[in-house]
């Protein structure tokens, strides 16, 4: 666990030259959220935002083909993709929970009411949404370089939203499937649900990764 | 166990490059010159060690175990310095400290920092804003700052000036001073091998051509310089390589002395690793 965090740290060092970008994102969407009153935008982009540095590290890694001399540490490929999953993990949770208390402190400058419970939903929905892009650019960043991988990626989300859709369409319009009783659903297992799914879309996408790590040359 | 490197029989194809049936080894307490046109195969066989790339055949082991089943102490004996990856460069001597802290055990913090000091490297300066020397520098003494028993690097020396090129073989010197120690260094400055190596490997379109002892190949190789009508009176078994010149021929012999008494021939220059190499390389054989 001493080699993982420290190539944690390696990225969360690296990205110190990341620090202005991302602070200027962060304060752009505050102003945003707070003047259109918008809370789930507004903590969505925040762990977007965030959720953003992890894929940056793999720019940095890359330019200064970092993975290569990380091998020939006392580091092991398995080491190597599990820290990206943990600093994914980590930046994500933390861009939701800045979300989550932001979104509380602005209804509460704007005068709204907070339901704690439809704002958790949303935290944990704006998890699932942007973990899952990043479940999914991870291995294709690994498999394809980070230029390629991302296009890649974003090929595979806009499917998996087309997918969504079509089955959102097909529920409601043709199999006339009551969203009533999906709510009603979600409202008695949602959190479980979400983060059942989190869990699962993580491990599934790690041993993709890390399958495609062990065969690789660096 | 003698030798901290064996490689043996070791083949990786590519759809246009064979490193064809490599085998050598790095003996405990010496220093291993690797030699090579660019492409001929060194950085190759230097990341089959590593095991970045994966081999096709042979077997490599590095203090006596399997290259692929070594162990993260193990690893911790072994220093690397690659010619053209290392952490990024948006870091800071510091940075690289910390972070080297926390991947080696025995990371020795004061021995980096008195490096860093004698080489006058900035440790609040990106990386990135360093010269081609000073980046060289703080890839080595990340390399010897966990007290390695092995150096693995791979072209050290390139694109260094002639002063950085000496300081850092110093550093080599002084790091060999330990019997235990061991140095495979891989480059294509052949004077600076000269000043360091025990011993030369000499990779050629994927294969090794020559090894041998440096002091061997500067005592006992020579450079015979000789007309038309006298490179008709030698021996096809008495040399390796000519070069045909404009009015006379360079042969390549690897025992100059029996040349003197066999034949009469003035001229055999002692030569130095560079000439063997281009006489290797440029060289004819009927």
């Amino acid at each position: 666990m001493k080699t993982i965090m420290g190539l944690v740290k390696k990225d969360l060092y690296t990205l110190k030259s990341y620090r202005k970008t991302v602070l200027t994102f962060l304060i752009i969407f505050c102003a945003v959220g707070f003047f259109q009153k918008i809370n789930g935008f507004f903590m969505m982009m925040i762990a977007l935002g965030l959720g953003m540095c992890t894929i940056a590290t793999f720019n940095y890694d890359e330019f200064n083909h970092s993975d290569r001399y990380l091998l020939t540490l006392p580091v092991t490929r398995k080491q190597v993709v599990q820290s990206k999953y943990i600093l994914s993990f980590l930046f994500l949770f933390l861009g939701v929970i800045i979300g989550y208390l932001f979104s509380i402190i602005f209804a509460m400058v704007n005068h709204q009411t907070v339901n704690m419970v439809e704002l958790l939903f949303s935290a944990l929905g704006v998890f699932f949404g942007i973990g899952l892009m990043q479940v999914i650019q991870i291995p294709c960043i690994y498999r394809y370089g980070a230029e390629k991988g991302r296009i890649q990626s974003l090929i595979v989300i806009a499917i998996l939203i087309g997918i969504a859709l079509g089955i959102g369409y097909l529920c409601s319009n043709i199999l006339s499937i009551s969203m009533n009783s999906l709510e009603t659903w979600l409202n008695h297992y949602g959190i479980l649900t979400f983060l059942f799914l989190i869990g699962f879309i993580y491990i599934i996408s790690y041993r993709i990764s890390y399958q495609i790590v062990l065969k690789k040359e660096f | 166990m003698k030798n901290s490197i064996e490689i043996n029989d070791v083949v990786k194809k590519y759809d246009s490059f064979l490193l064809d049936h490599i085998d050598f080894v790095v003996p405990i307490g010496s220093v291993v010159g690797f030699v090579g046109e660019n492409g001929a195969g060194k950085s190759t066989t230097l990341k089959l060690l590593l095991d970045l790339i994966h081999k096709d055949d042979g077997k490599i082991t590095i203090f006596g175990h399997d290259h692929q089943t070594l162990t993260a102490l193990e690893k911790q004996e072994i220093g690397v310095v690659l010619d053209d990856s290392f952490l990024s460069e948006y870091l800071t001597i510091t940075d690289v400290n910390n972070i080297m802290k926390g991947l080696y055990h025995n990371w020795d913090e004061t021995l980096f920092f008195h490096y860093t000091k004698k080489f006058s490297l900035p440790t609040k300066k990106l990386i990135k804003e360093f010269s081609s020397g000073m980046k060289m520098k703080i890839k080595v003494i990340s390399a010897l700052s966990h007290h390695p028993r092995l150096l693995i690097l791979d072209e050290p020396t390139s694109g260094l000036d002639p002063i950085a090129r000496t300081e850092l073989l110093d550093i080599f010197r002084e790091f060999m001073e330990d019997e235990t120690h061991s140095i495979l260094i891989s480059s294509h400055i052949t004077s600076d091998l000269e000043h360091i190596a025990d011993y030369l490997v000499f990779i050629h379109n994927g294969k090794i051509i020559l090894k041998d002892e440096v002091q061997n190949l500067l005592e006992q190789y020579g450079i015979l310089k000789c007309s038309f009508d006298e490179f008709q009176t030698l021996q096809k078994e008495d040399y390796i390589t000519y070069v045909k010149q404009k009015y006379s021929y360079e042969v390549l012999v690897s025992d100059k002395d029996k040349i003197r008494k066999k034949y009469s021939f003035s001229v055999i220059d002692k030569p130095n690793i560079e000439d063997i190499m281009v006489l290797y390389v440029k060289g004819e054989k009927e």
